[in-house]
């Protein structure tokens, strides 16, 4: 589990990674930068679309773009999946710990429940 | 099917959206009922881990609402779970919806919850605690059990993950 702050950044990442062809394109990335015309050539997909995908990206922070050149290759930035990673990891450390608590409170209640029986 | 198994508690997928988690205690489902139930019994166990405390609201009802709040003494880092309980039968099963506030920016919205359904079962004065947890979409509930612990990785549809996390390391 983690931060409220975290956790709106984390649904910006999922909604992001949410669309198959921004997951392509963050695949393609992750083999190194590149620019749009390289991106949207694997798609049947017009230039201006393949724009709107690496805009929703980049404003999850999952692509860095050049700001000056002709070209403004993209780059991958992978620190937001590191950080739903951690998220992810967190949910089962979190179950794990609280729920061998709950075994300690059980067996408390038993205990409580036995002293009550032999009091009434 | 993804699933990891440890000796008592199992995450395991379950169709597109849904998460199942079991796990057997030693005490009888009455208690296992309460402990979920009850403010001060919540406090004791949920979301406790070293420096981390927990405050717990409880409206036992259908519509009624629920607040766990785990605090981190040191930091002062708050998260809270809340819930709108769907349906109590005590002392078998629950179902609610909910979700962490905080995970939108527009705060607590039904659309982001996840429903939950909470079954107890008794057997020898031993309770089966089975939790299904339906996500808002196959992405988020696939981020959750991403976990690399959870030795989920090939079958994940978050293949990007999987190949940046290489990358990574």
């Amino acid at each position: 589990m983690t931060t409220a702050p975290t956790t709106d950044r984390l649904s910006l990442t999922f909604g992001a990674l949410a669309d198959p062809t921004r997951r392509a394109i963050l695949a393609r990335l992750t083999k190194g930068d590149a620019t749009v015309s390289t991106l949207a050539a694997p798609f049947d997909m017009s230039l201006p679309a393949v724009s709107r995908h690496l805009k929703v990206l980049e404003q999850a922070g999952l692509v860095a773009r050049a700001r000056e050149g002709k070209w403004r290759p993209s780059r991958l930035d992978a620190s937001p999946i590191r950080e739903v990673a951690e998220w992810a990891s967190g949910y089962r450390r979190f179950w794990e710990a609280s729920l061998s608590k709950l075994d300690e409170v059980l067996e408390d209640m038993k205990a409580e429940e036995k002293n009550d029986d032999e009091h009434d | 099917m993804t699933s990891m198994t440890s000796p008592a508690f199992r995450v395991v997928g379950q169709g597109d959206r849904e998460i199942v988690m079991t796990r057997e205690f030693n005490a009888p489902r009455r208690h296992v009922f309460d402990a979920w139930t009850k403010p001060a019994l919540v406090e004791r166990w949920f979301g406790r881990r070293d420096g981390w405390h927990t405050k717990a609201e409880i409206d036992l009802r259908p519509g009624g609402i629920y607040r766990f709040k785990l605090r981190e003494e040191t930091t002062g880092r708050e998260i809270v779970l809340r819930g709108e309980y769907r349906e109590i039968v005590p002392p078998e099963r629950i179902v609610s919806a909910e979700a962490f506030e905080g995970f939108s920016e527009t705060g607590w919205r039904p659309e982001d919850a996840t429903i939950s359904t909470m079954v107890f079962t008794e057997r020898e004065g031993r309770t089966t605690w089975t939790a299904t947890q339906l996500y808002p979409s196959t992405e988020v509930r696939d981020a959750v059990l991403s976990d690399p612990n959870m030795q989920t990785g090939t079958t994940m549809s978050l293949r990007v993950l999987d190949a940046v996390l290489r990358e990574l390391r």
